[in-house]
């Protein structure tokens, strides 16, 4: 789920992409042209506990919006470009392989990561019906596959993998931008986050890396997690707030790689944290794999409110627009609510 | 006059049975008062404990995780035999026990209660339990099912299934960085459906299910093996195209494992192709064979196979799956059948014919 500040473009559960007001109300509705079911009936089967009902075009990580396009990559192999006005379909592409990241946008390209290994660049200004790979870029090989959303800062383009790397690639050329890759102890399937020329990336050794965004060097590495680093951390006055699937919070200088004195420890919200969280107002917003959104004080650590019980599991990242936080639940409905109070303003169904 | 019966001690009141009933008081005694879940249970009892051993092994095994598959399974194989013993052993005491059972069905074709009464009697006379081949089965099966979600969750294709596994590892660094584990084995994607894979599967349930059988005359009985026989290796054939080949791996090699196992116990049963002499015994207008004396005679006549198997009882290729199926034309049944002592008896039987 991502906001342009005048709708908010959800892919939903089921390979659509929905544009919604600030009330819940539809604007549009964009459905793929050949229906994307698949998967064997074992798949099914064997995702049974929240994925039975996924289906091989459904979209994993949230549509990204710019130039009055929302571009969303499904597990499908398809990238599509949608006018962001009417939702009509402007161009697609098929990268022939399962897409589970999402897209980063930059200098009119779209970067993606694909499950077998590649990053791709498209050319996000493709005319109607057009679409395909950006000339110039020679598609990056990692050795695994690319289960990261793609961050692009400064012309490089940063991404993860299940090979245990971070690497950096040239955004224009698609060369390695560093030396080597990152190698961390476990799999990345975190999107890196980079600030200030630092990047922030969490692994499945459960530790968050802070590397020199410019070399590839580590600063440091924060290990007091006991589970694997899932989503993507995020940033706020020199403090890293890094969810972990152990169910915790970790608020961590981003100077010393510490933890920040002002917090008691961790937060812990009581069940694994898959989506990303927001920062609106000085409250950090968190959502519990089982539907629980605390509103944690960013100086203090504690509760905020009592939290607020959505009863469906969220795995989506949380979306902030105008002071009210969006998420996306697995029970495909949108729920709303208001940082400030901590009240739940709305729940609306992303499939009627 | 009866002899007075001694008084149970505690070591006779050990049993497997009794033990198992204790177990599952406990355990209902657990999920009432809501100390543990059932799923919380078999997680951390079977499944974490198998999970993490399997990932664990993968990278002692050169990281490979087939290897890890294959050695998993002969080790749950060798932790469950004495019960797939006591099961194989207990169905073929049930199958040596069918004519006896035909002939009270006979009896008391009218009379249901004292047909029930009857055979109850003869199992106790037999020292036979009638759930000692399912008790066994049954017991085996939460092992089975973790070893499945082992597989499935330890190559963790979807992000959810990796979010899963997460919640399933220990916490030691060890295990962390094994994930995702390396698919690949010999010229398989494990996890992915491989047809050369799902017709193994086909093949080897088929060899154990044809050790399992013996020839029945019966119809009704025929058309049930025929389905045992072929039914159940084309579904988990089919199922298996579209199964990771990872679970057709450990299908495979457990089937393999279970043939030795079989084979130990019953020999080739119907699996054993007719030889000269056993074809000989069988043809009607061969002189001097047992079909002729027997026609001549009017007595019903031993399988041939049998008699040409010195692994097979001359009841005629002896079933050891619960699944199996009984066949007529046995020439005795006298013996009383206890675990672990047929083939001395079959020994003494053969030497008297």
């Amino acid at each position: 789920m991502t906001s342009d500040g005048t709708a908010l473009y959800v892919g939903t559960l089921t390979g659509t992409i929905v544009a919604l007001n600030a009330e819940g109300g539809r604007v549009w509705k964009w459905e793929p042209t050949v229906e994307q079911t698949g998967g064997s009936l074992f798949s099914c089967l064997c995702a049974a506990g929240g994925g039975g009902q996924f289906r091989a075009g459904m979209f994993y990580a949230p549509p990204t919006v710019g130039n009055g396009t929302v571009y969303a990559a499904g597990l499908s192999g398809e990238v599509y470009a949608i006018d962001a006005r009417t939702g009509n379909e402007v161009w697609k592409h098929n990268m022939e392989t399962g897409i589970v990241g999402g897209v980063a946008l930059g200098n009119g390209t779209l970067f993606v990561g694909t499950s077998d290994g590649y990053l791709y660049a498209l050319d996000a200004n493709a005319t109607p019906g057009g679409g395909g790979l950006k000339e110039g870029f020679d598609p990056f090989q990692a050795e695994d596959k690319i289960w990261s959303t793609p961050s692009l800062y400064d012309g490089v383009v940063y991404f993860g993998s299940l090979d245990h790397k971070l690497y950096a690639v040239d955004a224009d050329t698609g060369k390695l931008a560093w030396d080597e890759p990152f190698s961390t102890g476990g799999a990345v399937t975190s999107s890196p986050l980079v600030v200030d020329g630092v990047v922030y990336v969490g692994s499945f050794d459960s530790k968050l890396y802070a590397v020199d965004a410019a070399t590839g060097r580590q600063k440091w590495a924060f290990d007091q997690a006991t589970n694997w680093f899932w989503c993507e951390p995020i940033y706020d006055r020199g403090v890293v707030y890094a969810c972990s699937l152990d169910h915790k919070v970790y608020a961590i200088d981003a100077e010393s790689g510490n933890m920040t004195s002002s917090w008691p420890g961790p937060f812990d919200v009581g069940s694994p944290i898959n989506s990303t969280p927001v920062i609106v107002d000085d409250t950090l917003v968190v959502a519990s794999d089982n539907g629980l959104i605390y509103g944690i004080a960013v100086d203090t650590g504690k509760e905020r409110w009592p939290h607020i019980d959505l009863k469906a599991k969220v795995f989506a990242p949380l979306c902030a627009d105008a002071g009210k936080v969006y998420v996306n639940g697995q029970d495909n409905r949108l729920y709303k609510i208001d940082v400030a109070s901590g009240r739940q303003d709305l729940s609306a169904s992303l499939s009627d | 006059m009866a002899e007075a019966k001694p008084a149970a001690s505690l070591s006779d009141w050990i049993n497997l049975r009794n033990v198992g009933i204790l177990l599952l008081v406990i355990l209902v005694f657990l999920f009432v008062a809501g100390v543990v879940t059932p799923v919380e249970l078999f997680n951390k009892v079977l499944l974490q404990p198998m999970l993490n051993f399997l990932i664990i092994m993968s990278k002692y095994l050169f990281g490979s995780f087939g290897l890890a598959i294959l050695v998993m399974t002969v080790l749950v194989r060798l932790v469950t035999l004495p019960l797939n013993l006591r099961q194989l052993r207990s169905s073929k005491a049930m199958q040596d026990l069918q004519p006896k059972l035909e002939e009270l069905r006979k009896k008391y074709a009218k009379d249901g209660k004292r047909l029930g009464q009857e055979t109850m009697k003869l199992y106790k006379e037999e020292g036979i339990s009638p759930l000692g081949c399912a008790f066994p089965m049954l017991l085996q099966f939460p092992i089975w099912i973790a070893l499945y979600q082992s597989v499935i969750q330890g190559l963790a294709y979807a992000p959810e299934n990796l979010l899963g596994l997460s919640q399933q590892l220990y916490s030691w660094s060890l295990i962390g960085e094994q994930v995702p584990l390396n698919p690949h084995f010999l010229w398989l994607n494990l996890g992915t459906g491989d047809l050369a894979m799902a017709f193994l599967v086909g093949i080897s349930m088929w060899v154990l299910q044809k050790m399992s059988m013996r020839p029945s005359t019966d119809p009704q009985q025929q058309s049930m093996a025929f389905v045992m026989q072929w039914g159940m290796p084309l579904l988990f054939a089919v199922m298996s195209i579209s199964f990771p080949s990872g679970l057709s791996l450990y299908w495979v090699a457990t089937n393999l494992i279970s043939i030795v196992i079989q084979y130990r116990v019953t020999g080739w049963g119907s699996l054993k192709a007719p030889s000269l002499a056993g074809l000989k015994e069988r043809l009607p207008w061969a002189a001097g064979s047992p079909a002729a004396s027997t026609r001549a005679s009017g007595k019903a006549p031993d399988s041939g196979a049998a008699a040409s198997d010195p692994k097979v009882a001359p009841e005629g290729g002896a079933a050891a799956g619960s699944q199996a199926v009984s066949g007529g034309g046995e020439s005795s049944h006298r013996k009383k059948v206890t675990d672990g002592r047929h083939r001395g008896k079959r020994k003494v039987r053969r030497r008297s014919s």
